[in-house]
Protein backbone atom coordinates (compact mmCIF):
# COMPACT_ATOMS: atom_id res chain seq x y z
CA UNK A 1 0.00 0.00 0.00
CA UNK A 2 1.07 3.53 -1.20
CA UNK A 3 -0.16 6.42 1.17
CA UNK A 4 -0.88 9.36 -0.70
CA UNK A 5 -3.45 11.06 1.83
CA UNK A 6 -0.91 13.56 4.29
CA UNK A 7 -3.20 16.00 3.41
CA UNK A 8 -6.01 14.65 5.45
CA UNK A 9 -3.86 12.96 8.06
CA UNK A 10 0.33 12.08 7.98
CA UNK A 11 1.14 8.09 8.17
CA UNK A 12 2.57 6.75 9.14
CA UNK A 13 3.30 8.51 12.34
CA UNK A 14 7.38 8.28 13.42
CA UNK A 15 7.95 5.69 15.93
CA UNK A 16 8.70 8.28 18.77
CA UNK A 17 5.22 9.79 18.15
CA UNK A 18 3.74 5.99 18.84
CA UNK A 19 5.73 5.40 21.75
CA UNK A 20 4.79 9.07 23.27
CA UNK A 21 1.29 8.25 22.96
CA UNK A 22 1.98 4.74 25.16
CA UNK A 23 4.03 6.00 27.51
CA UNK A 24 1.26 9.33 27.90
CA UNK A 25 -1.30 6.24 28.97
CA UNK A 26 1.19 4.39 30.53
CA UNK A 27 1.79 6.65 33.21
CA UNK A 28 1.71 7.18 36.05
CA UNK A 29 -0.15 10.28 34.79
CA UNK A 30 -3.81 11.87 35.93
CA UNK A 31 -5.63 14.99 34.79
CA UNK A 32 -3.29 17.63 34.10
CA UNK A 33 -4.32 21.09 35.57
CA UNK A 34 -7.05 19.66 38.01
CA UNK A 35 -5.63 18.32 41.18
CA UNK A 36 -2.41 18.82 43.10
CA UNK A 37 -1.54 15.39 43.48
CA UNK A 38 2.16 14.25 41.52
CA UNK A 39 0.33 11.99 39.01
CA UNK A 40 -1.82 15.72 37.96
CA UNK A 41 1.28 18.07 38.50
CA UNK A 42 3.10 15.23 36.21
CA UNK A 43 0.54 15.70 33.37
CA UNK A 44 0.42 19.14 33.37
CA UNK A 45 4.14 19.68 33.23
CA UNK A 46 4.67 17.28 30.16
CA UNK A 47 1.19 19.36 28.72
CA UNK A 48 3.29 22.79 29.46
CA UNK A 49 6.80 20.96 27.60
CA UNK A 50 4.20 20.63 24.39
CA UNK A 51 2.87 24.60 25.25
CA UNK A 52 6.71 25.89 25.09
CA UNK A 53 7.33 23.38 22.16
CA UNK A 54 4.52 24.42 19.84
CA UNK A 55 4.72 28.14 20.77
CA UNK A 56 8.72 28.23 20.17
CA UNK A 57 7.51 26.70 16.63
CA UNK A 58 5.38 29.24 15.91
CA UNK A 59 7.26 31.90 17.49
CA UNK A 60 4.42 32.28 20.15
CA UNK A 61 4.80 32.73 24.10
CA UNK A 62 2.82 29.54 25.78
CA UNK A 63 0.58 30.62 27.35
CA UNK A 64 -1.27 31.88 23.65
CA UNK A 65 -0.81 28.07 22.30
CA UNK A 66 -4.36 25.98 22.81
CA UNK A 67 -4.65 22.74 22.19
CA UNK A 68 -7.87 21.99 20.78
CA UNK A 69 -8.93 18.41 19.42
CA UNK A 70 -8.70 19.59 15.56
CA UNK A 71 -8.27 23.04 13.49
CA UNK A 72 -11.91 23.05 12.86
CA UNK A 73 -12.37 23.58 16.65
CA UNK A 74 -9.91 25.94 16.66
CA UNK A 75 -11.33 27.83 13.97
CA UNK A 76 -14.85 28.30 14.88
CA UNK A 77 -13.22 29.17 18.19
CA UNK A 78 -11.12 32.62 16.83
CA UNK A 79 -14.20 33.04 13.95
CA UNK A 80 -17.22 32.72 16.40
CA UNK A 81 -15.32 34.75 19.25
CA UNK A 82 -13.93 37.47 17.69
CA UNK A 83 -16.93 37.98 15.79
CA UNK A 84 -18.62 37.90 18.78
CA UNK A 85 -16.80 40.83 20.67
CA UNK A 86 -16.23 42.72 17.24
CA UNK A 87 -19.37 44.82 17.07
CA UNK A 88 -18.86 44.94 13.26
CA UNK A 89 -20.68 43.03 10.53
CA UNK A 90 -18.03 41.90 7.87
CA UNK A 91 -16.58 38.32 7.75
CA UNK A 92 -13.54 38.45 4.58
CA UNK A 93 -12.53 35.39 3.60
CA UNK A 94 -10.78 33.87 0.29
CA UNK A 95 -12.36 31.55 -2.05
CA UNK A 96 -10.18 28.90 -1.32
CA UNK A 97 -11.56 28.16 2.50
CA UNK A 98 -12.25 25.04 3.40
CA UNK A 99 -15.56 24.36 5.31
CA UNK A 100 -13.64 24.73 8.47
CA UNK A 101 -14.23 28.30 7.82
CA UNK A 102 -16.66 28.01 5.10
CA UNK A 103 -19.13 27.38 7.37
CA UNK A 104 -18.76 28.78 10.27
CA UNK A 105 -19.17 32.08 8.18
CA UNK A 106 -22.40 30.84 6.45
CA UNK A 107 -23.16 29.90 10.31
CA UNK A 108 -22.80 34.19 10.90
CA UNK A 109 -23.68 35.15 8.00
CA UNK A 110 -27.69 33.49 8.82
CA UNK A 111 -27.29 35.50 11.85
CA UNK A 112 -27.32 38.77 10.01
CA UNK A 113 -23.28 39.23 8.80
CA UNK A 114 -22.09 40.18 5.27
CA UNK A 115 -19.25 37.61 4.44
CA UNK A 116 -17.24 38.95 1.31
CA UNK A 117 -15.14 36.61 -0.87
CA UNK A 118 -11.52 37.34 -2.17
CA UNK A 119 -10.20 35.99 -5.47
CA UNK A 120 -6.76 34.41 -5.20
CA UNK A 121 -5.86 34.52 -8.75
CA UNK A 122 -2.65 35.42 -10.27
CA UNK A 123 0.45 37.02 -8.29
CA UNK A 124 0.70 37.53 -4.52
CA UNK A 125 0.00 41.45 -5.10
CA UNK A 126 -2.71 40.78 -7.09
CA UNK A 127 -4.03 38.55 -4.40
CA UNK A 128 -3.18 41.02 -1.68
CA UNK A 129 -4.72 43.82 -3.75
CA UNK A 130 -8.24 41.82 -4.38
CA UNK A 131 -8.23 41.55 -0.75
CA UNK A 132 -7.77 44.65 0.06
CA UNK A 133 -10.65 46.26 -2.11
CA UNK A 134 -12.96 44.21 0.29
CA UNK A 135 -11.62 46.13 3.56
CA UNK A 136 -14.04 48.57 5.14
CA UNK A 137 -13.85 50.33 8.86
CA UNK A 138 -16.64 47.95 9.22
CA UNK A 139 -14.83 44.52 8.50
CA UNK A 140 -14.75 42.26 12.26
CA UNK A 141 -12.43 39.94 10.59
CA UNK A 142 -10.31 37.75 8.17
CA UNK A 143 -9.86 34.69 7.74
CA UNK A 144 -7.64 33.00 5.20
CA UNK A 145 -6.24 29.35 4.56
CA UNK A 146 -2.16 29.79 3.91
CA UNK A 147 -2.43 27.01 1.40
CA UNK A 148 -5.55 25.65 -0.12
CA UNK A 149 -5.89 22.05 0.95
CA UNK A 150 -7.56 21.48 -2.76
CA UNK A 151 -4.76 22.74 -4.94
CA UNK A 152 -1.81 23.64 -3.10
CA UNK A 153 -1.95 27.12 -3.70
CA UNK A 154 0.04 28.97 -1.05
CA UNK A 155 -1.73 32.89 -0.24
CA UNK A 156 0.65 35.96 0.74
CA UNK A 157 -0.46 35.71 4.29
CA UNK A 158 2.15 37.99 6.22
CA UNK A 159 1.33 40.62 3.89
CA UNK A 160 -2.91 40.02 3.81
CA UNK A 161 -2.03 40.63 7.90
CA UNK A 162 -0.26 43.95 7.32
CA UNK A 163 -3.27 45.01 5.00
CA UNK A 164 -5.88 44.11 7.71
CA UNK A 165 -3.71 45.46 10.29
CA UNK A 166 -3.80 49.05 8.69
CA UNK A 167 -8.13 48.47 8.82
CA UNK A 168 -7.94 47.47 12.17
CA UNK A 169 -8.96 43.82 11.36
CA UNK A 170 -9.10 40.65 13.49
CA UNK A 171 -7.34 37.72 11.28
CA UNK A 172 -7.00 34.28 11.39
CA UNK A 173 -5.19 32.11 9.44
CA UNK A 174 -5.71 28.16 8.71
CA UNK A 175 -2.85 27.31 8.17
CA UNK A 176 -3.61 23.27 8.42
CA UNK A 177 -1.63 22.20 5.19
CA UNK A 178 1.17 24.38 6.01
CA UNK A 179 1.85 24.16 9.53
CA UNK A 180 5.60 21.77 9.91
CA UNK A 181 6.38 22.67 6.57
CA UNK A 182 6.14 26.35 5.57
CA UNK A 183 8.11 28.71 8.24
CA UNK A 184 5.78 30.56 10.28
CA UNK A 185 6.92 32.65 12.64
CA UNK A 186 4.38 34.77 14.38
CA UNK A 187 6.85 37.61 15.44
CA UNK A 188 7.08 38.54 11.48
CA UNK A 189 3.36 37.22 10.49
CA UNK A 190 1.26 39.72 12.69
CA UNK A 191 -1.60 37.44 12.76
CA UNK A 192 -4.69 37.31 15.65
CA UNK A 193 -4.65 33.98 15.67
CA UNK A 194 -3.49 30.59 13.82
CA UNK A 195 -4.85 27.37 13.63
CA UNK A 196 -3.72 24.45 12.85
CA UNK A 197 -4.45 20.73 12.61
CA UNK A 198 -1.59 18.83 14.88
CA UNK A 199 -2.44 15.74 13.30
CA UNK A 200 -0.87 16.50 9.41
CA UNK A 201 2.80 17.90 8.88
CA UNK A 202 3.17 18.34 12.96
CA UNK A 203 2.75 14.81 12.80
CA UNK A 204 0.55 14.35 16.23
CA UNK A 205 -2.32 12.01 16.44
CA UNK A 206 -5.56 12.60 15.02
CA UNK A 207 -7.47 14.35 17.75
CA UNK A 208 -5.35 17.16 18.08
CA UNK A 209 -5.11 21.20 16.48
CA UNK A 210 -3.80 24.03 18.16
CA UNK A 211 -4.95 27.64 18.32
CA UNK A 212 -2.33 30.24 18.82
CA UNK A 213 -4.57 32.75 20.32
CA UNK A 214 -2.74 36.53 20.56
CA UNK A 215 -6.21 38.51 20.34
CA UNK A 216 -9.42 38.64 22.31
CA UNK A 217 -12.83 36.07 21.54
CA UNK A 218 -15.33 35.48 23.26
CA UNK A 219 -15.67 31.65 24.30
CA UNK A 220 -17.42 28.49 22.73
CA UNK A 221 -17.03 26.16 25.19
CA UNK A 222 -17.45 26.81 28.74
CA UNK A 223 -16.45 24.30 31.45
CA UNK A 224 -13.93 23.13 33.95
CA UNK A 225 -10.52 24.26 34.11
CA UNK A 226 -9.33 23.96 37.34
CA UNK A 227 -8.68 27.62 38.57
CA UNK A 228 -10.95 29.98 39.10
CA UNK A 229 -14.29 27.82 39.83
CA UNK A 230 -16.21 29.75 42.10
CA UNK A 231 -16.63 32.16 38.79
CA UNK A 232 -19.29 31.96 36.56
CA UNK A 233 -17.03 32.10 33.50
CA UNK A 234 -14.08 31.51 31.81
CA UNK A 235 -10.86 32.98 32.64
CA UNK A 236 -10.07 35.71 31.10
CA UNK A 237 -6.63 34.65 30.26
CA UNK A 238 -5.48 32.13 28.11
CA UNK A 239 -4.75 28.93 27.29
CA UNK A 240 -7.66 28.56 29.94
CA UNK A 241 -10.03 30.66 28.63
CA UNK A 242 -10.29 28.24 25.70
CA UNK A 243 -9.91 24.91 27.55
CA UNK A 244 -12.74 24.15 28.94
CA UNK A 245 -12.85 20.12 29.55
CA UNK A 246 -10.26 17.85 30.03
CA UNK A 247 -7.36 17.51 27.62
CA UNK A 248 -6.57 14.97 25.37
CA UNK A 249 -3.38 14.11 27.26
CA UNK A 250 -2.25 11.14 25.17
CA UNK A 251 -2.99 13.28 21.67
CA UNK A 252 -1.25 16.33 23.18
CA UNK A 253 1.68 14.21 24.11
CA UNK A 254 1.95 12.57 20.98
CA UNK A 255 1.99 16.31 19.08
CA UNK A 256 4.78 16.85 21.54
CA UNK A 257 6.63 14.25 19.84
CA UNK A 258 5.83 14.90 16.54
CA UNK A 259 7.47 18.60 16.97
CA UNK A 260 10.59 17.11 18.64
CA UNK A 261 10.28 14.82 15.44
CA UNK A 262 10.12 17.81 13.01
CA UNK A 263 13.22 19.82 14.43
CA UNK A 264 15.40 16.58 14.61
CA UNK A 265 15.03 15.91 11.14
CA UNK A 266 14.40 19.47 10.35
CA UNK A 267 11.75 21.85 9.03
CA UNK A 268 12.95 22.76 5.88
CA UNK A 269 14.49 19.17 5.16
CA UNK A 270 11.08 17.35 5.47
CA UNK A 271 9.34 20.52 3.34
CA UNK A 272 12.14 20.33 0.60
CA UNK A 273 11.53 15.98 0.24
CA UNK A 274 8.21 16.74 -0.16
CA UNK A 275 8.43 19.51 -2.22
CA UNK A 276 10.63 17.38 -4.27
CA UNK A 277 8.17 14.76 -4.51
CA UNK A 278 5.05 17.15 -5.40
CA UNK A 279 7.34 18.42 -8.26
CA UNK A 280 8.32 14.91 -9.88
CA UNK A 281 5.39 13.69 -9.44
CA UNK A 282 3.24 16.86 -11.23
CA UNK A 283 6.09 17.32 -14.08
CA UNK A 284 5.33 13.56 -15.08
CA UNK A 285 1.92 13.54 -14.64
CA UNK A 286 1.45 16.62 -16.63
CA UNK A 287 3.23 14.65 -19.76
CA UNK A 288 0.10 11.95 -19.69
CA UNK A 289 -2.38 13.08 -21.93
CA UNK A 290 -6.03 13.24 -20.65
CA UNK A 291 -4.34 13.97 -17.62
CA UNK A 292 -5.34 17.50 -15.79
CA UNK A 293 -3.10 19.24 -13.22
CA UNK A 294 -4.85 22.24 -11.41
CA UNK A 295 -1.89 23.48 -10.39
CA UNK A 296 0.89 24.36 -12.66
CA UNK A 297 4.26 22.15 -11.64
CA UNK A 298 6.18 25.53 -11.83
CA UNK A 299 3.85 27.34 -9.07
CA UNK A 300 5.52 26.95 -5.18
CA UNK A 301 3.05 24.53 -3.60
CA UNK A 302 4.18 22.35 -0.45
CA UNK A 303 2.88 18.85 -0.67
CA UNK A 304 -0.72 18.83 -2.58
CA UNK A 305 -1.72 17.91 -6.24
CA UNK A 306 -5.10 17.94 -7.40
CA UNK A 307 -5.57 16.16 -10.91
CA UNK A 308 -8.29 14.49 -13.08
CA UNK A 309 -8.06 11.95 -15.86
CA UNK A 310 -10.16 11.79 -18.71
CA UNK A 311 -12.77 9.35 -18.89
CA UNK A 312 -13.13 8.89 -15.06
CA UNK A 313 -14.90 10.64 -12.65
CA UNK A 314 -12.56 11.48 -9.21
CA UNK A 315 -14.26 8.59 -7.52
CA UNK A 316 -13.71 6.07 -9.90
CA UNK A 317 -10.22 7.14 -10.57
CA UNK A 318 -9.35 6.61 -7.07
CA UNK A 319 -11.21 3.33 -6.36
CA UNK A 320 -9.27 2.02 -9.17
CA UNK A 321 -5.96 2.85 -8.19
CA UNK A 322 -6.67 1.80 -4.28
CA UNK A 323 -7.57 -1.45 -5.62
CA UNK A 324 -3.62 -0.86 -7.39
CA UNK A 325 -2.46 -0.34 -3.55
CA UNK A 326 -2.70 4.23 -3.49
CA UNK A 327 -4.52 5.92 -0.72
CA UNK A 328 -5.39 9.12 -2.66
CA UNK A 329 -8.24 11.56 -2.13
CA UNK A 330 -11.14 12.25 -4.63
CA UNK A 331 -13.89 14.33 -4.32
CA UNK A 332 -14.13 17.76 -3.11
CA UNK A 333 -12.03 17.48 -0.16
CA UNK A 334 -14.67 19.50 2.14
CA UNK A 335 -13.42 22.52 -0.06
CA UNK A 336 -16.84 23.78 -2.28
CA UNK A 337 -15.36 27.07 -2.64
CA UNK A 338 -11.83 26.32 -4.19
CA UNK A 339 -13.83 23.43 -6.31
CA UNK A 340 -16.47 26.08 -7.44
CA UNK A 341 -13.34 28.28 -8.37
CA UNK A 342 -11.57 25.26 -10.70
CA UNK A 343 -14.65 24.22 -11.68
CA UNK A 344 -15.02 21.26 -10.70
CA UNK A 345 -17.54 21.26 -8.01
CA UNK A 346 -19.64 18.94 -10.15
CA UNK A 347 -17.20 15.62 -9.68
CA UNK A 348 -14.58 16.96 -7.65
CA UNK A 349 -10.67 15.85 -8.18
CA UNK A 350 -8.42 13.26 -7.78
CA UNK A 351 -5.92 14.95 -4.54
CA UNK A 352 -2.25 12.96 -4.14
CA UNK A 353 -0.61 14.53 -0.94
CA UNK A 354 3.10 13.37 -0.52
CA UNK A 355 4.26 12.60 2.84
CA UNK A 356 8.15 12.43 4.43
CA UNK A 357 8.00 8.63 4.44
CA UNK A 358 7.28 8.88 1.04
CA UNK A 359 9.62 8.30 -1.74
CA UNK A 360 10.68 8.85 -5.21
CA UNK A 361 9.70 4.98 -6.24
CA UNK A 362 6.32 5.62 -5.00
CA UNK A 363 5.79 8.34 -7.09
CA UNK A 364 7.14 6.66 -10.22
CA UNK A 365 4.80 3.66 -9.04
CA UNK A 366 1.91 6.26 -9.14
CA UNK A 367 2.64 7.98 -12.41
CA UNK A 368 2.77 4.46 -14.10
CA UNK A 369 -1.22 3.20 -12.52
CA UNK A 370 -2.11 6.43 -13.77
CA UNK A 371 -0.85 6.34 -17.18
CA UNK A 372 -2.28 2.58 -17.48
CA UNK A 373 -5.44 3.79 -15.75
CA UNK A 374 -5.57 6.09 -18.81
CA UNK A 375 -4.76 3.69 -21.53
CA UNK A 376 -7.31 0.91 -20.81
CA UNK B 1 13.93 30.19 53.23
CA UNK B 2 10.96 28.76 50.78
CA UNK B 3 8.62 31.56 49.46
CA UNK B 4 5.09 31.04 48.06
CA UNK B 5 3.58 33.55 45.26
CA UNK B 6 0.45 33.04 43.83
CA UNK B 7 -0.32 32.74 40.06
CA UNK B 8 -3.72 32.89 38.10
CA UNK B 9 -3.31 29.27 36.47
CA UNK B 10 -1.20 26.44 36.18
CA UNK B 11 0.07 27.47 32.92
CA UNK B 12 1.22 30.77 34.51
CA UNK B 13 2.58 28.56 37.58
CA UNK B 14 4.43 26.56 34.91
CA UNK B 15 6.21 29.47 33.12
CA UNK B 16 7.14 31.59 36.57
CA UNK B 17 8.98 28.35 37.73
CA UNK B 18 10.84 28.00 34.55
CA UNK B 19 11.63 31.81 34.99
CA UNK B 20 13.14 31.26 37.92
CA UNK B 21 14.76 28.36 37.21
CA UNK B 22 16.50 30.48 34.31
CA UNK B 23 17.96 32.49 37.68
CA UNK B 24 19.01 29.56 39.31
CA UNK B 25 16.60 29.70 41.90
CA UNK B 26 14.47 26.02 42.69
CA UNK B 27 10.87 26.31 42.16
CA UNK B 28 8.27 23.86 42.42
CA UNK B 29 4.15 24.30 41.41
CA UNK B 30 1.70 23.64 44.08
CA UNK B 31 -2.20 23.84 43.97
CA UNK B 32 -4.02 24.74 46.84
CA UNK B 33 -7.68 24.81 47.79
CA UNK B 34 -8.93 28.20 48.80
CA UNK B 35 -12.92 29.06 49.03
CA UNK B 36 -12.39 31.03 45.58
CA UNK B 37 -11.85 27.53 44.50
CA UNK B 38 -7.79 26.45 43.59
CA UNK B 39 -5.17 28.13 43.19
CA UNK B 40 -1.98 27.54 42.14
CA UNK B 41 1.13 28.34 43.76
CA UNK B 42 4.68 28.69 42.56
CA UNK B 43 7.31 27.56 45.62
CA UNK B 44 10.70 29.01 45.65
CA UNK B 45 13.70 29.27 47.64
CA UNK B 46 14.62 33.10 48.28
CA UNK B 47 18.31 32.85 48.90
CA UNK B 48 17.97 36.05 50.40
CA UNK B 49 20.31 38.01 47.98
CA UNK B 50 16.83 41.17 47.42
CA UNK B 51 15.92 39.74 44.16
CA UNK B 52 12.53 40.89 43.52
CA UNK B 53 11.15 37.55 42.34
CA UNK B 54 7.24 39.19 42.52
CA UNK B 55 8.50 42.03 39.88
CA UNK B 56 10.55 39.74 38.13
CA UNK B 57 7.59 37.52 37.04
CA UNK B 58 5.05 40.21 36.60
CA UNK B 59 7.49 41.88 34.23
CA UNK B 60 8.00 38.75 32.41
CA UNK B 61 4.50 38.10 31.85
CA UNK B 62 3.40 36.14 34.52
CA UNK B 63 0.11 36.33 35.96
CA UNK B 64 -0.02 37.01 39.35
CA UNK B 65 -2.94 36.08 41.35
CA UNK B 66 -3.99 38.69 44.49
CA UNK B 67 -5.97 35.61 46.29
CA UNK B 68 -2.46 34.78 48.28
CA UNK B 69 0.78 35.28 48.78
CA UNK B 70 2.34 33.31 52.05
CA UNK B 71 5.53 33.94 53.94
Amino acid sequence: MIYFDNAATSYPKPLSVCNAVYGALMGPYANPGRSGHPLSLAAGERIFEVREAAAEFFGALPEEVVFTKNATEALNVAIKGCYALSGKNEIIISDLEHNAVYRPVCKLEKGGATVKIFNTDGSPEQIVKSFEALCTKNTALAVFTHASNVTGKLLPVSKLCDVAKRYGITTVIDASQTAGLADIDLGEIKADFLCTAGHKSLFGPMGTGLLIARGGADTLIEGGTGVLSVEKEMPSFTPERFEGGTLNFPGIIGLGAGLTFILKKGRKTISEHEQLLLKECALRLEKISGVTLYLSPRDKALNTLSFNIKGYSSGEAAAVLSKSGFCLRSGLHCAPLAHSKLGTLSGGTLRASFGFFNTENEILELVRAVSELKSK
Amino acid sequence: MKKEISVKSFTYAMKGKRLLEKKAISAEVIKKAEDCGCIYLIRYDDKGSGFDVRNYLLSSGVKLSDKAVSP
